[in-house]
């Protein structure tokens, strides 16, 4: 499409604006991944990042099985849909 | 007539597949069944009521306001960041990727995102709200302001399927069309206004069409973040069916809503078929 300009000057802006809008965009995800990796309320992990809440999801609920449903479910429908 | 023995199993399973549905769908819709008795017929008493409440066209005027945010919101976002990465930028390939993760993301993890941002006073937005002096800035609990994010949530989410469909019409163009343009003296904005946007004419109705149906049909974005509420201000002709089906159990006018819904989308979607046609003709 639009001839790309080679012009140092141009791109660099360029460059800078869709960092800008990349990062805005993952704003909403990023916060949730570090909230994620944070320590839990009731916790006696002390250091700020913590794997904990990912170690609790596959030890103290049937995570695989959510895991291995929704591989299935989406096999199963790519399969159906080919057809 | 051997042509016609040939295709009938498949037309078989087509009706079975896609018309029973809708003919079971459309029986419940004029009788006053709930969901664990099917009821007594009751003509098109259904969508009488449907038609005359108020919630229907609440309901469909926040359909409409979030439907046409989602439609161009997400359009103008995703061509302004197609047309970006065009050009001649490091790293183009790694933006591509992470501008995607708004749309692969699963949308209960989005939404999940959306409210631990925005949800409580000691979210990040309102905390931010009130550092610029809009102290007490509730986005959820405000009817105006819980629209608002919802329609800023569907732009968001949806940005990176425009931005796919117009980086791909916009690959398609043919630079020497730009080359000539420059050669005309043709400046910037002529040259998007008067070659870009027709030659990506065709992707954009197509574009506008499906995201007309994704926005209509879009039930966990909203039913995820608010829930319909506050006071029923988010509430879409689809979480609105949802809410009369299940949690009101009253089958017939959900299901009347939903068909009333249906109609008016493929109004819609043959407007913009018929635009895409004289695009493509014209």
């Amino acid at each position: 499409m639009t001839q790309p300009r080679t012009g140092s000057r141009g791109q660099w802006w360029r460059f800078a604006l869709i960092a800008v809008i990349t990062a805005i965009a993952l704003v909403p995800t990023g916060a949730v991944v570090l909230e994620a990796l944070k320590p839990g309320l009731g916790s006696n992990v002390t250091s700020s990042f913590t794997l904990q809440n990912f170690t609790e999801v596959f030890t103290q609920t049937d995570v695989l099985t959510w895991l291995r449903n929704s591989i299935m479910v989406t096999i199963v429908t790519m399969l159906l849909r080919e057809l | 007539m051997t042509l016609l023995a040939l295709a009938v199993p498949s037309l078989v399973l087509l009706l079975l597949i896609n018309l029973y549905p809708v003919i079971y769908a459309g029986l419940e819709s004029v009788r006053n069944g709930d969901l664990v008795s099917p009821g007594v017929f009751v003509g098109f008493a259904n969508y009488a009521n449907v038609l005359t409440s108020h919630q229907f066209w609440a309901s469909a005027s926040f359909t409409v306001i979030f439907t046409v945010t989602g439609v161009f919101g997400s359009w103008a976002v995703g061509l302004a960041v197609a047309l970006l990465l065009q050009t001649k930028i490091p790293a183009r390939g790694v933006f591509k990727v992470l501008l995607l993760l708004p749309w692969v993301v699963p949308v209960v993890v989005s939404a999940t995102s959306w409210n631990f941002l925005v949800a409580t006073p000691q979210s990040p937005l309102p905390e931010l709200a009130s550092a610029l002096g809009f102290p007490n800035t509730l986005f959820l609990a405000n009817s105006t302001l819980a629209k608002v994010t919802v329609c800023v949530f569907k732009v968001w989410i949806s940005f990176p399927f425009m931005m796919m469909i117009m980086s791909s019409a916009l690959s398609a163009v043919d630079v020497n069309v730009y080359e000539a343009a420059r050669v005309d003296g043709a400046n910037a904005w002529q040259t998007f206004t008067r070659i870009t946007m027709p030659l990506i004419a065709r992707s954009t109705y197509i574009s506008w069409i499906l995201m007309t149906i994704f926005c209509v049909n879009d039930f966990p974005t909203i039913f995820l973040l608010t829930g319909g509420g506050p006071n029923n201000s988010t509430m879409s002709l689809i979480v609105l069916a949802y809410v009369t089906v299940f949690e009101n159990l009253q089958v017939g006018p959900g299901v009347a809503i939903a068909f009333l819904m249906t109609a008016t989308l493929v109004i819609i979607s043959v407007v913009l078929y018929r635009q895409l046609r004289k695009a493509h003709t014209g």
